[in-house]
């Protein structure tokens, strides 16, 4: 570390203290670039002598100089049993003070190389790169990526979590990989829940708005389901209704719409996928305060609940309670 | 009858001709300048000899032949520049002249007063050393001495002058001294005479140094007895106190020598001379440290002309003037032309001068660097070379080409760039000049100059930061030239730039708050990671704190920052469910001095515009999950930004100058009755 970095972090530390503003960074946000890109370019360089393999039951990393391999034991299996994901790392960055000084994205975060395989015929399906910010919580927890992973209702579609970068509120960015297709691309969403094998419904929210919108991913088309029409306000909008420990729902003359007998699963989780049907709610001056006056609502007076078909068509609105 | 009637021709065209001249000046731009002063046609000068007063100005001596036809009569003449005039004085009439080492000298002391040591030879008289200045007029040093050079005289500290001469019949060399009351002579080297040899001394060079101690260069005639070819010497001699000399032979086995001695910032002496070396059969100039006695060839030649001279600029560079016999090959036989050396990096650089010289003066230097220097080619001439202004009435050159630095705009200053002109047009540099910057609210601009020197050349890049300025104004620029002796140009091409609104910068990750909860519990949902919206609303409330217009209106907006903010808005509804901030609780903050105008759904450069202009900083959504405040535009960039989650983005080019929504803001109209909230203390 050279003199100046050391008297810059004096600097930076001393000012914890006594509460001076730092005016003066010893490195700028295009050299921390410089340097990050550099760190990527040396850390690929070095993976290139390595070639991760599947041999139908492990995955083996091979040098291919020394022809050594390295059993990894460490992957995922979709549920399904069919395929077989990897996060090979790549290089985990960790900001100096000065740079987190800098900007936001100077945030500690692991840069993963994820191969997906087939287990059956042993083939890589598609590899692709991916970050996993875990800076935001301050210790580092980069090997929670598995958690980050999920899964179409046949394997058909693996989506990746928002890999965490810094941003307003609302809708990230998810990675969904067409296994069949073999094809990566991207959503911003907030809230999803699978209709069936290839469909996703999802809401879109963002700046205070939302919408409801339902994709195809086979032909990667979506479809609005409720929008508000005209200029929106923020606080204004539609999302997916997700509720925590109700039994029950009903419509409007009470007739029971869906049951369940466990208080404390996800019951409302915004589809009922059987019958095709979306569960929605339109909010008006959605402020958090009213947001907890929803879920402590016991009386069937939801307002603005509504069941709606893949159309939009309101069929119902919905009676909520716990009893 | 008739000589009465050519001496008043001869006297009247001299004025004439001077007249001519009158205009001239010196300053601004390196040229070089040759004046005639005396023509030939009706006057024969000789001996000329130059120094510069202490303002520069340059005051020469010369014989002025009084009787053009037969040459028995000559007048000492000073003709010197005021400034303004070239004025021509007689200082001693009607003398005879003596074709020897007859120069005067001449040097001005550190209260600019004037001393004149010069020789004069009356029929019937002994030659004679007289003094001219503030001692007296043409009082007599030695009646019985004349030798002498345009370097024999020099003051002391205390502006005592000294003279140094050789006996004319006898070969003393002869220092004079005021001592404040009186002349004091003194013998420094005896003429000699013996068995063997005899030594006599011709013309003297002194200077007197920094410490008053004395430095002479003089020559010597050397011939054994009972009659040998001439073996002169060179000599040195150097007295710390005026009292007793030492002597040094810097060269001998000369048949003649010409000298000059000076010193240089450091008190270092140094030499010149021309050796007519008697086994070579050719002539020497060699330069010499008298300290080190190290010499050094300058240059050679069948032929040397005097005076040769030794001067030192003001960056101590070592000149040496001096002509020389060379053959023309265009005109087909020998000619004298005149010729600078000067030591540059070690190298002695020599440059021809001037050509076909028939006489030269000694060589001065001004501080300015300028050279100064009188010579005779038919008529008597005077030679500049340096900073000059030839009445300069052109004006510099209209600036084309004003334009705001790139990105040159703060919230109080403007910084223009501009193409300079030249001194006259786009020619010649400007010294001494001047850039009047003129800007104004209002076009044409009238109200406001800043005035800057300026020393340039033209096609250099120029720029000027105009500070002070009100944020969020619109300003109109423009500048004007000035050339030393104030020749104004037109004004430039007018710009415009509107100073950057004054918002605040605050840092969504900066150490106070960035780690707070927006959403309790969340350590995905903090200041630190998705507060920018939120951040730039602080910004926002902060602006108007400020700059609200109405000052009673500033009174209700209490100064926040973001962990201060994000802890009102969370008691006061002020997110949503994901933690979005509701922009339009800046009007319960503000007590409704602050009112959300509207929200645009794309970009909208026009509404931008229009909030910067008045004053009304908007905020814009840059990508998906992203928010900054624009403060301002500039061409080369587009929109300014304050970006809360970069200290260094100051523009949209990471965000490939786009931006995607607009939240608009507006003046409200004040509610003083809603007035809750509380900021929070600054740590």
């Amino acid at each position: 570390m050279t003199f100046v970095k050391k008297n810059l972090l004096f600097v930076i530390s001393l000012s914890f203290f006594i509460n001076i503003p730092i005016s003066i960074s010893a490195i700028s946000g295009d050299e921390e670039e410089k340097k990050i890109k550099q760190m990527e370019e040396e850390a690929l360089q070095d993976r290139s002598n390595y070639e991760i393999i599947f041999d139908g039951k492990k995955i083996i990393e091979r040098n291919r100089i020394t022809k050594s391999e390295k059993e990894i034991s460490s992957f995922l299996v979709s549920p399904s049993g069919e395929n077989i994901v990897y996060f090979e790392e790549i290089y985990t960055y960790r900001p100096s003070e000065e740079a987190k000084y800098i900007g936001v994205d100077f945030i500690d975060y692991t840069r993963y190389r994820v191969h997906i395989f087939n287990k059956k015929n042993k083939k890589k399906v598609i590899d692709l790169f991916y970050s996993y910010v875990f800076g935001w919580s301050g210790k580092g927890k980069q090997k929670e990526y598995k958690n980050r992973v999920s899964w179409s209702p046949s394997d058909a579609y693996m989506i990746l979590s928002p890999e965490g970068w810094a941003g307003a509120p609302g809708s990230e960015e998810y990675t969904v990989v067409n296994i069949l297709k073999k094809r990566i691309f991207t959503i911003w969403m907030t809230r999803y829940e699978w209709l069936d094998e290839h469909i996703i419904v999802y809401d879109y929210t963002g700046d205070g708005f939302g919408h409801i919108i339902m994709r195809d991913l086979r032909i990667n088309v979506e479809k609005k389901i409720k929008e508000l029409e005209g200029d929106q306000k923020q606080g204004e909008g539609y999302d997916m209704y997700f509720l925590r420990g109700l039994r029950r729902i009903a419509d409007g003359k009470n007739k029971i719409i869906k049951e369940s007998t466990d208080d404390y699963t996800y019951f409302l989780k915004g589809v009922i996928p059987d019958k095709k049907l979306i569960i929605g709610r339109q909010y008006n001056n959605c402020i958090t305060s009213e947001r907890e006056n929803y879920l402590r609502m016991t009386e069937p007076e939801a307002i603005g609940s509504f069941v709606v078909d893949l159309n939009g068509n309101e069929l119902y609105k919905i009676f909520i309670s716990s009893k | 009858m008739v000589k009465k009637l050519i001496l008043l021709v001869i006297i009247t065209l001299f004025f004439v001709i001077v007249k001519d001249v009158k205009c001239q000046d010196l300053t601004a731009q390196t040229t070089t300048i040759v004046t005639i002063l005396v023509p030939y046609e009706v006057a024969y000068t000789t001996y000329p000899v130059i120094t510069l007063d202490n303002n520069g100005n340059p005051h020469i001596m010369v014989l002025y032949n009084d009787t053009p036809y037969t040459c028995d009569y000559f007048d000492l003449r000073h003709i010197y520049w005021t400034g303004t005039d070239w004025v021509d004085k007689t200082l001693l009439y009607r003398f005879t002249s003596w074709f020897g080492d007859t120069f005067p000298g001449v040097i001005f002391d550190r209260t600019n007063q004037m001393h004149i040591a010069h020789f004069s030879r009356f029929y019937g008289e002994p030659d004679k050393v007289l003094y001219y200045g503030k001692l007296g007029i043409n009082t007599v040093i030695d009646d019985d001495a004349g030798n002498i050079s345009f370097r024999c005289i020099d003051v002391d500290s205390s502006n005592n002058p000294y003279i140094v001469y050789a006996n004319t019949d006898y070969g003393d060399l002869k220092l004079a001294k005021w001592t404040g009351s009186n002349w004091w002579t003194k013998v420094i080297s005896p003429w000699v005479i013996d068995s063997k040899e005899t030594r006599y001394h011709g013309s003297a060079s002194i200077k007197i140094d920094h410490n008053n101690g004395i430095h002479i260069a003089s020559w010597r005639f050397v011939r054994k007895l009972p009659w040998a070819p001439e073996e002169d010497e060179v000599v040195y001699f150097y007295s710390p106190d005026g009292e007793t000399f030492q002597e040094v032979v810097i060269d001998k086995d000369a048949e003649w020598v010409l000298h000059d001695i000076n010193i240089d910032r450091f008190n270092v002496p140094y030499m010149i001379y021309v050796k007519d070396d008697k086994y070579k059969q050719k002539e020497v100039l060699y330069f010499v440290n008298l300290h080190t006695l190290s010499k050094e060839i300058i240059d050679e030649s069948n032929s040397f002309n005097w005076p040769i001279s030794l001067e030192f600029d003001s960056q101590n560079i070592p000149h040496i003037c001096y002509a020389k016999e060379v053959y023309a090959p265009e005109i087909g036989y020998d000619v004298i032309n005149t010729y600078l050396a000067k030591k540059e990096n070690s190298v002695w650089n020599k440059e021809e001068l001037i050509k076909y010289t028939d006489e030269i003066s000694n060589l001065k230097i001004d501080n300015k660097g300028a050279i100064h220097l009188v010579y005779i080619e038919g008529n008597l001439r005077y030679f500049f070379r340096g900073k000059v202004k030839v009445e300069d009435t052109i004006p510099p050159a209209k600036v084309q080409d004003l334009a705001i630095a790139d990105c040159g705009v703060t919230a109080n200053s403007v910084t223009l760039t501009w193409t300079a002109p030249g001194d006259d047009g786009n020619v010649g540099e400007i010294v001494n000049g001047k850039y009047i910057i003129v800007y104004d609210k209002n076009y044409p601009m009238s109200s406001t100059e800043i005035v800057i020197s300026t020393n340039t050349k033209p096609g250099a890049r120029e720029t000027f930061t105009v500070a002070g300025l009100e944020q969020g104004t619109e300003y109109y620029f423009a500048v004007k030239t000035v050339d030393d002796v104030g020749n104004v140009s037109e004004l430039s091409n007018c710009v415009n730039a509107r100073t950057l609104l004054d918002v605040p910068y605050f840092s969504q990750g900066a150490l106070d708050w960035k780690d707070e909860y927006i959403v309790d519990g969340d350590p995905q949902k903090t200041i630190g990671r998705i507060g920018c919206a939120m951040t730039s609303l602080a910004m926002i409330i902060n602006y108007y704190a400020d700059h609200h217009p109405d000052t009673e209106m500033r009174k209700k907006i209490l100064k926040t920052d973001p962990g201060a903010l994000n802890e009102w808005l969370k008691k006061n509804d002020g997110y949503d469910n994901d933690g979005n901030v509701i922009f339009d609780r800046i009007e319960k903050y503000t007590n409704t001095a602050v009112l959300i105008k509207e929200k645009v759904y794309q970009r909208n450069d026009i509404k931008v515009n229009d909030d910067l202009k008045d004053k009304l900083p908007p905020i814009l959504k840059v990508k998906e999950t992203h928010f900054v405040v624009a403060v301002g535009s500039c061409p080369a960039v587009g929109y300014k930004i304050n970006d809360p989650a970069w200290r260094e983005r100051k523009d949209l080019e990471k965000y490939n100058y786009n931006y995607k929504q607009i939240r608009r803001f507006k003046l409200g109209p004040g509610d003083a009755s809603s007035l809750s909230v509380r900021g929070r203390k600054k740590k």
